[in-house]
């Protein structure tokens, strides 16, 4: 019974705790994002296969890894019972690749190039029990 | 992943006169000036002369337990783990110099049509893959303004 209550509290805690920090670091890292992205919208993305120019360019990459907290974790396993959409990782996913979209746009702005061929995103998840999704954005800096 | 970064005047001197050290110490600065890298068709700025060959790295890293342990404990409270973030940076940079010491030894002086995958192949262990042709290209000369422009 003492072990069950125990257990209890630290869900409890880690829920709480989850929630918290969660809601905290999402709020402020939407913002950091829609802040740079303003910033950064001069830098043209394009991810067609074929286009190419005559201007010098080189190959541009970028990473990150982000994992889910304990709330979504636990939010995710009762939609997962429910099905349909798990609004929580929709959330992970989505930062992910903004954000690597932004590092790859500030790795092209340090190179004072404007423009992004042939952008290519790919997505894989990583972990013991998944919730930390890695995306690798990459194309072609174009320098005018 | 720095391909060509910003040199200071001191990696200048270092790459200069003493490029071992530097090939030893960061590939890619060395790297960045002798094999051009696109994920396009043809590298921007060339035209390819010669296609050699399909080149590929790869690469098989697993994290080590502490990085393991604080990435469990930053799952609680969500948001990037750069730890991890760096790991994959580096693993990646090591297939792609694997690739690029292929391709050079093919003689190629370009990369084209770079593709990158990830998989899991065990717990806790991921592959990065790297695939490109190897080709060798010329750059476009820019035109030269006419010296006898036809009068009228």
């Amino acid at each position: 019974m003492d072990g069950l209550l125990l257990q209890l509290l630290i869900f409890a805690v880690l829920f709480a705790v989850g929630f918290g920090f969660g809601r905290y670091n999402e709020r402020k890292h939407f913002q950091y994002l829609a802040e740079q992205e303003q910033r950064l919208a001069y830098i043209q993305l394009d991810s067609s296969r074929f286009k190419s120019t005559d201007l010098p360019g080189q190959l541009v990459s970028s990473n990150v890894v982000i994992s889910h907290d304990y709330f979504k974790y636990a939010i995710a396993n009762v939609q997962n019972l429910l099905g349909g959409r798990l609004t929580s990782y929709e959330s992970v996913v989505e930062r992910a690749r903004r954000e690597a979209i932004v590092r790859l746009k500030l790795e092209v702005e340090k190179m004072g190039a404007t423009q992004i061929l042939g952008l290519r995103l790919s997505t894989t998840e990583l972990g013991m029990q998944g919730g930390m999704v890695e995306v690798f954005a990459y194309g072609t800096a174009i320098k005018k | 992943m720095h391909i060509c970064p910003h040199k200071t005047a001191k990696e200048m001197f270092l790459i200069a006169f003493c490029p071992q050290f530097f090939y030893l110490h960061d590939q890619s600065i060395v790297i960045g000036h002798h094999m051009l890298l696109s994920n396009l068709e043809s590298v921007p700025g060339h035209t390819i002369r010669q296609q050699i060959d399909v080149v590929y790295g790869s690469t098989v890293r697993s994290k080590h337990v502490g990085r393991d342990l604080l990435a469990g404990l930053k799952n609680i409270v969500g948001g990037e783990l750069t730890a991890y973030t760096e790991l994959l940076e580096e693993s990646r940079q090591e297939a792609m110099n694997r690739m690029i010491d292929k391709a050079r030894s093919m003689g190629a002086n370009a990369i084209v049509g770079i593709r990158f995958s990830t998989s899991n192949i065990a717990q806790g262990a991921s592959e990065l893959f790297v695939y490109g042709t190897a080709v060798i290209v010329d750059p476009i000369m820019p035109k030269l303004p006419d010296p006898f422009p036809a009068q009228d």
